[in-house]
């Protein structure tokens, strides 16, 4: 080494030294010093890759005509290089090789420079400046010594982490680490799509939201979530459901189409980006609106899409129509819904209409929403027989499925039923018609009418509940903004608690408790994300104004909703057998459930935010937990399914278990003893065996099942094979067409709160889909 | 009495209603298209008592409106009929029986005691082919009998005919049919080849829904009530 070089060398490390001893305040200071252009380092570079001195000093002092101390060294090597490949071109040649070019996240290539590592460390953690530099050191040997021409940023950030590790330093690490896609991932997703959400369709906007759900996943369980909720979490403690969406948007939101029937209509929420329309002043642009708000609104929603009381709150706009007209209005909002393929990620959106039969006593006096967005004096009331037309319109476009046969499975048809009035007969007419649907198709969700619920409540997405009486006063009833939803679902594994209690009451009730506890935390910070995305303007669509200081969404009247998974599971642990063996099980299991709705009436009183204890849906989390369990737990996991090939999963919150050999009426029985203790939302399931069941039949069973137990919500589910040679729909799961033999069938079935092609289920639900007891099966 | 199974809940084996199904086991027909091959041969069934199947019943109680006596051939276990029916009508439910007709007696003693409120009865064929369809040598007057005591006794029924591609699908058989069972709900049920049939040289494809649609109006001109049971539509008015 040449006396100047170390000169230099010992300049750095006197102010290395020297840096020691200052604090943290002079960092930029300091390594603005060690950066700076000086003709001693210009000479010290040259001669490193062998030039002679004389020309590193002529070099140097040509630099030194343009460059004062102001001047970074990474701006002067440019210039270096140029001089030397004029004056020795070997040197330049050298000069090059040594250089270590960086592959940048903005698409460049910079040199590498140790400085911009300890910059960045800096900058985004907390970390030492000694630690950062002696990091940044270590990373500039390894790459130094590695033979690459040039070192992707994402390589460098790895190492630096690897090196963070190395020093004990997790926690700055969670924060510098790197959230993407192994290549190989990114590569089978482009390659096969997923199959994880039954949803998604293989296509390239598909792609898109895979990739960016599986970043912000990762993003949200470094970021978002404390180490201990991610923690619970990954352990399968609970289930917090949809991260992709956890740091932005809320989950679901049923909808006053009258709002949009007065105000008209923004897509965007503010019409900075999109086209504004007036109050619809046709019935076709009115239902458009329709159409358009609950796709709107996916932007804005990670959940499902609905509007409450449809046809009452559209009954106005219909008056005059012949009933060809309307039935072609229902006709296209349908059509609409089904093929505004463009929802996140190229999906159709997540939406459901719930229709009556009649129009509702509460609305009967409220003034009606005209087109134009007038009033005229007259009331819901007067539309009565425009709210039956257009129910009846929309329940013939349902049964007669699409142009091909195909039922519709979105919007999601949910319609209210009461007890109270079979006797009187008077709405026999319009239930037998919803009958011959379910057993066309098994369309309908029924909405019981049941005598401990609520008088306000609308049914969403998956049949989360949203009790609107606490929510909704008559100045909702009368401005438009009977609205509400879920902002967001944690579950709780019901079989880890008994698991980890063995068989002990009190640990399972405490374990319980904290359980819920760490789920009320999550909710709570969901709350808060939501709250102030809508302060900074990030959920345009939600924020409308309804008056000066009330948005149109909320966050202190949407729901917070606590599920669970496998409290049949949980049962047969902890007492022995399950659900339907024995009363005194099922009267455990009763016990653990009214301890929950405890638990969230607590929270509700704490928090004065709308707790709800709901039946999970549990598409994927059924089977996450259950295979999550099996690894913790092994044999003593009790799982449904085939444990050999991982096909597994648990019931589904506190249903009797799929296969389970029991009448309808006993499961229907001891299903419906939970509901009433489920205040955000229960569902239960018949599953049809029969390829044509009677419909007749059918109304006579659902007045049955509303009559004799205390089921809120429920759907029949009959199976169907789609033939995609010649159309042909078949009741039942099958392999083959039985019309045309062609093998290129498609099986539908309800997942769990919606239809869907069995292709995309995963292995657990599959199972479940085998497993089902099917009534009225020969 | 020897039963090859129930089936606790049905929507479609009694019109209209939610019902339980007992299928009796054994048969005094040989039709070569019966898909019910298990209940009409071999040892595949289950010895039971009513009592036994009256707990079945009971378990779906509030559900069920009607239990459904099908087979097999019911009448051919008078006394666990007899004793079965008398059970679910304590029970409130509707009986309905499905049989060939071939034991007018029995369900005439049945009737007399107001143990059915529907009956099913199996029309094979027109009289000339009745002997290949039902596999046996029939004596007609007694599926004629039959039919005269479900009129008299005024309870609800159906005559039905599974239609089996060459061999009643021809309109004649249909027209010779009519004459034979008068003016009575009819209902033309499809054949379809699944799961084997009794007959094995019998090489019948699935009946077509058109031509059974075709067959179907024949007899509605006669001024017949007309249902069609096919794959395609499930049950439907013609």
């Amino acid at each position: 080494m040449t006396k100047d070089s170390l000169i230099m060398v010992r300049d750095i490390s006197q102010s290395m030294e020297d840096f020691t001893s200052v604090d943290r305040n002079n960092i930029n200071f300091w390594l603005s010093q060690l950066q700076r252009y000086s003709p001693r380092k210009v000479v010290s570079i040259c001669l490193q890759v062998g030039t002679d001195k004389k020309t590193a000093e002529e070099i140097a002092g040509e630099i030194d005509k343009y460059a004062d101390s102001r001047v970074r060294m990474s701006e002067i090597r440019p210039l270096v290089f140029s001089l030397l490949q004029k004056k020795d071109p070997t040197a330049a040649k050298r000069f090059r090789a040594g250089e270590i070019y960086v592959r940048t996240s903005s698409q460049t290539f910079e040199r590498f420079a140790k400085e911009k590592i300890v910059d960045s460390l800096l900058n985004e953690t907390e970390i030492e400046v000694r630690t950062a530099e002696k990091i940044g050191k270590e990373v500039e040997r390894f790459i130094r010594n590695s033979n690459m021409d040039y070192v992707p940023s994402s390589l460098i950030r790895e190492l630096v982490n690897t090196k963070l590790v190395e020093n004990g330093l997790e926690e700055i690490r969670r924060k510098y680490t790197r959230v993407g896609l192994p290549v190989y991932d990114i590569t089978k997703l482009i390659n096969e799509g997923t199959k994880e959400n039954a949803n998604l369709q293989y296509n390239p906007e598909t792609i898109h939201k895979l990739m960016g759900d599986e970043m912000i996943k990762d993003y949200t369980l470094t970021k978002i979530l404390p180490k201990d909720l991610a923690t619970a979490h990954m352990n399968g403690q609970v289930h917090i459901h949809d991260l992709d969406y956890f740091p932005m948007r809320p989950f679901c939101f049923s909808h006053d189409v009258r709002y949009f029937l007065k105000r008209g209509f923004k897509p965007d929420g503010t019409g900075d980006h999109a086209t504004i329309a007036g109050p619809a002043k046709t019935p076709e642009v009115a239902f458009l609106h329709a159409a358009k708000v609950l796709a709107a609104s996916q932007t804005n929603c990670a959940g499902g899409q609905g509007f409450s009381y449809f046809n009452t709150f559209l009954a106005p706009v219909i008056r005059g129509l012949n009933y060809k007209e309307i039935k072609q209005l229902a006709q296209m909002f349908i059509f609409e819904m089904g093929q505004m393929y463009v929802a996140r990620g190229g999906q159709t959106v997540f939406s459901s209409i719930d229709l009556d039969m009649s129009v509702p006593e509460m609305f009967r006096d409220i003034k009606a929403i005209q087109l134009g967005g007038r009033t005229n004096g007259e009331t819901y009331g007067d539309y009565e027989e425009e709210a039956r037309t257009l129910f009846n319109a929309f329940l013939e476009v349902y049964l007669k499925g699409d142009y091909r046969g195909k039922p519709f499975n979105f919007p999601k048809f949910e319609v209210q039923i009461y007890p109270d009035q079979f006797k009187n007969g008077k709405y026999d007419e319009e239930l037998m018609k919803v009958s011959e649907l379910a057993a066309k198709f098994g369309t309908p969700y029924y909405i019981i009418n049941q005598p401990y619920m609520p008088e306000f409540a609308c049914y969403q997405c998956c049949a989360y509940l949203m009790p609107l009486d606490k929510s909704i006063d008559t100045d909702n009833l009368e401005n438009e903004t009977v609205r509400g939803g879920s902002l967001q679902v944690v579950t709780i594994n019901l079989p880890q608690i008994a698991y980890e209690s063995r068989g002990e009451d009190d640990k399972l009730f405490e374990m319980l408790d904290e359980r819920m506890e760490q789920a009320k935390k999550v909710l709570l910070l969901r709350h808060d994300i939501i709250d102030r995305n809508l302060r900074n303007g990030m959920l345009p669509f939600l924020s409308q104004k309804v008056k000066e200081d009330e948005r149109y969404f909320e966050p202190d009247k949407q729901s917070y909703t606590i599920g669970m998974v496998g409290m049949n599971e949980m049962v047969r642990f902890h007492t022995g057998n399950e659900l339907h063996e024995s009363r005194d099980s099922w009267m455990f299991g009763i016990k653990v459930m009214k301890h929950m709705k405890d638990v969230v009436a607590r929270f509700r009183e704490e928090t004065g935010m709308n707790f709800a204890l709901a039946r999970t849906p549990a598409e994927s989390t059924a089977y996450r937990l259950a295979t999550i369990d099996r690894k913790i737990y092994g044999d003593k996991a009790i799982v449904e399914g085939d444990p050999v090939t991982g096909s597994i999963y648990y019931t589904n919150s506190f249903h009797v278990r799929p296969n389970a050999d029991v009448s309808l009426f006993d499961r229907m029985k001891r299903e419906g003893a939970f509901h009433p203790l489920t205040d955000g939302g229960a569902m239960s399931h018949v599953w049809l065996g029969e390829a044509h069941p009677n419909a007749e039949a059918i109304m006579n069973l659902t007045k049955k099942i509303a009559v004799k137990t205390a089921i809120q919500y429920m759907a029949y589910t009959k199976d169907l094979t789609i033939c995609e040679s010649c159309n042909f729909i078949r009741g039942g799961i099958h392999q083959k067409c039985s019309k045309c033999k062609s093998s290129h069938v498609q099986n539908w079935s309800r997942i769990t709160g919606y239809y869907q092609n069995v292709k995309g289920w995963d292995r657990g639900k599959i199972a479940e889909l085998h497993d089902r007891r099917r009534y009225s099966a020969k | 009495m020897r039963i090859g199974g129930v089936l606790d809940m049905s929507t479609v084996d009694y019109p209209g209603k939610i019902s339980s199904v007992v299928f009796f086991h054994g048969c005094n027909f040989r039709c070569p298209f019966c898909y019910n091959v298990s209940l009409v041969e071999g040892e595949d069934y289950r010895e039971v008592g009513t009592k036994d199947i009256l707990g079945e019943l009971k378990k779906n109680r509030e559900f069920i409106d009607a239990v459904v006596m099908t087979g097999g051939e019911p009448t051919l276990q008078p006394e666990a009929l007899e004793e079965l029916s008398r059970q679910a009508k304590d029970l409130k439910l509707l009986v309905k029986l499905d049989t060939n007709g071939y034991t007018p007696d029995i369900l005439r003693k049945l009737l007399k005691s107001g143990l059915l409120d529907f009956v099913s009865l199996d029309i094979k064929a027109s009289p000339e082919k009745y002997n290949r369809l039902a596999g046996i040598n029939c004596d007609l007057n007694k599926i004629k009998q039959s039919i005269q005591i479900i009129r008299n006794y005024g309870v609800e029924y159906e005559l039905r005919t599974t239609i089996v591609p060459g061999q009643n699908d021809d309109p004649e058989d249909i027209r010779k049919i009519c004459d034979f069972i008068g003016s009575s709900p009819y209902v033309l049920q499809q054949f379809r080849p699944e799961g084997g049939t009794l007959g094995k040289s019998l090489k019948a494809e699935k009946m077509d829904k058109n031509k059974l649609e075709k067959l179907a109006e024949i007899s509605k001109e006669r001024g017949l009530k007309v249902k069609i049971r096919t794959e395609e539509g499930g049950e439907e008015v013609v």
